[in-house]
């Protein structure tokens, strides 16, 4: 094992790598610029294609070609370019096709800037694009992190034929972490996809790459195998850390960036003998609801925290069910949470103060 | 300590390196120990290519310092343009200055010296190339003398000398430092380039001066660039 200090956005592309990606289909945007950088010079050693396509609509019809021939395949960019990946996402969904996509999210709406958000939430977990169906979504909150949920990314995609999307932002694109890694990129056994489009090498049926249904019966047949796979997902593929939430009477809840804000608020509580703790999403579809419900039995309060006006604090409210109020505190357009601030709030809400 | 180190310095110092070796902080560094001495300093960024943890994100600290910063003004010093301050020239031009540039990383960043080139080659310059053999691409001989042929290439200037700051960010030690330093030194034998000094986190100043004494000069460095949950 070798320490090497990287980027989050390198670490994206070398995640992918070990994880037997050999294909990106992407087109450039700031904050995630370095992840192609890389691939253009890493995906050649491993004889692996990198390309840079005209547009982000023509990166997500690459994905599907590829996705479609069984490949390992991904695309990154930040939300301007998600929002145009829409239709094709909705399309690989709609046609069951593994990939992996990446939305380093900026300050938005419009154009925005180019600065840290987290204000692609709806669009990552509501599905994004037309039409019943999910995605999975993914939160790392380290550089390490990050390497280790590409190779689940993919797995999962190809586990269950379905997009993963993993998001981050500016700061965890371009801050560096040490991470451990294997000198050597080790050969991926690629589960074996009978579906993909490969020819048809002496099978009775040929295999289609469809999301076309013209006739209802069959359009809804075909829906409630997706909501059926969706609702395995969602039982079985909860992820989140915990951090200090034992015996928490308030429970702060944050992913990405906004939780190592929130580790370093609970620090400073705990450090005065303090009762708080951290829940950190690391599926944010499915999200963790579970385990959301189990602590709404034992914390008094929740305060979510957020880089948008409050996108995730709805699927709190949903979990926690009434039992107890669920506070947010948010900053936008770019601005990260101060830990001091978050502290204030947070002490509020502790000696009850604070309006729900 | 350093005084040594800041005395063989030309009056213009350019760092350039890999991307994420770690020039900003070495730059920012290096210019306040200028500063320190008593010299008009002015701290340039060049960097046009990485709009996060960059020098213009700290100019006030450093103002406040008393370090001279120049970066684009006002709002466009948030944009990711390849826009660059008139007053960078001046920074050339005037011989009382004493001028530290920050370049962006790889050839990519390096392109924007090259608008400089022909107003440096009359002036006291020397182009340092910064290392971090910790890093994806730079952890071998080979690939950092790549690295520094295409940043020549890019900028049509020659590099001078070799500055080993080998960390692994929070997780740096003393042979982390050492190592990378048997890494640099190789660079060195191989290119003829001198290394200039070592840069390391001020807490391994002492341990890095007394292991590698006389073989190299050694910057301790007070980090600026830093992530929001950090104090």
């Amino acid at each position: 094992m070798a320490k090497i200090l990287m980027k989050g956005n390198e670490a994206i592309g070398e995640g992918a790598v070990r994880a037997g990606c050999r294909y990106f289909f992407g087109y450039p945007i700031t904050p995630q610029s370095e992840l192609p950088h890389y691939l253009a010079k890493r995906l050649p050693e491993v004889g692996g294609l990198y390309l840079q396509a005209e547009s982000e609509v023509a990166s997500i019809n690459m994905v599907f070609g590829a996705a479609g021939a069984g490949a390992r395949v991904m695309t990154s960019s930040s939300g301007p370019g998600i929002s145009l990946m829409q239709e094709g996402i909705s399309y690989l969904a709609g046609a069951e096709l593994p990939c992996v996509i990446v939305n380093m999210i900026r300050g938005g709406p419009g154009l925005g800037n180019i600065a840290p958000a987290q204000s692609d939430y709806f669009q990552a977990t509501r599905g994004g694009g037309h039409g019943d169906y999910r995605v999975l979504v993914l939160a790392p909150a380290s550089v390490q992190e990050i390497i280790d949920l590409m190779k689940d990314a993919f797995d999962l995609a190809d586990k269950y034929r379905n997009p993963v999307m993993l998001i981050g932002d500016g700061v965890l694109g371009q801050m560096m972490e040490p991470v451990e890694l294997d000198e050597e990129v080790k050969p991926v056994v690629l589960p074996e996809k009978s579906w993909a489009a490969t020819g048809r090498m002496g099978r009775d049926k040929k295999n289609l790459i469809n999301s076309l249904y013209i006739v209802p019966e069959n359009c809804e047949a075909h829906n409630l195998e997706l909501a059926r796979k969706y609702g395995t997902m969602a039982e079985k593929e909860q992820r989140w850390e915990d951090y200090h939430t034992e015996g928490a009477e308030l429970v702060l809840v944050a992913f990405g960036t906004a939780a190592r804000v929130c580790k370093a608020v609970v620090d400073m509580f705990r450090e005065e003998g303090r009762p708080v703790g951290l829940l950190r999403p690391i599926t944010l579809w499915p999200f963790p609801a579970k385990r959301v419900a189990a602590l709404a039995g034992t914390a008094r309060h929740f305060l979510t925290v957020e880089m948008s006006m409050g996108q995730m604090v709805e699927d709190v409210r949903l979990a926690v069910n009434g039992r107890r109020p669920v506070y947010f505190y948010g900053r936008a357009g770019g601005m990260i949470p101060v830990a001091r601030d978050v502290y204030r709030e947070a002490g509020k809400i502790l000696t009850g103060g604070a309006d729900s | 300590m350093a005084g040594k180190l800041f005395d063989r310095l030309k009056r213009i110092t350019i760092f350039t390196g890999s991307l994420g070796s770690g020039k900003t902080e070495v730059a920012v560094n290096t210019a306040l120990g200028l500063m320190r001495l008593g010299k008009k300093a002015a701290l340039v960024d060049l960097d046009i290519i990485n709009p996060y943890f960059r020098t213009r994100l700290v100019r006030k600290q450093l103002e406040e310092m008393g370090l001279r910063v120049v970066s684009p003004e006002g709002r466009f010093s948030f944009a990711d343009l390849p826009a660059l301050s008139p007053a960078v020239k001046g920074v050339i031009e005037n011989g009382e200055i004493t001028g530290v540039f920050d370049v962006g990383g790889d050839d990519a960043g390096a392109v924007a010296l090259g608008r400089y080139r022909d107003i440096l080659q009359d002036r006291e310059f020397g182009m340092l190339f910064v290392i971090n053999a910790c890093r994806p691409y730079t952890r071998e001989p080979e690939g950092i003398i790549r690295n520094i042929d295409s940043i020549q290439e890019a900028s049509g200037i020659k590099v001078s000398g070799l500055v080993n700051n080998t960390n692994l960010g929070g997780e740096t030690g003393l042979d982390t430092v050492l190592d990378g330093f048997s890494t640099v030194s190789r660079v060195s034998e191989m290119t003829g380039l001198p290394v200039c000094f070592t840069a390391v986190k001020r807490d391994l100043e002492e341990k890095a001066l007394k292991a590698l004494g006389g073989k190299t000069d050694v910057l301790a460095l007070d980090k600026f660039m830093k992530t929001p949950w950090e104090g």
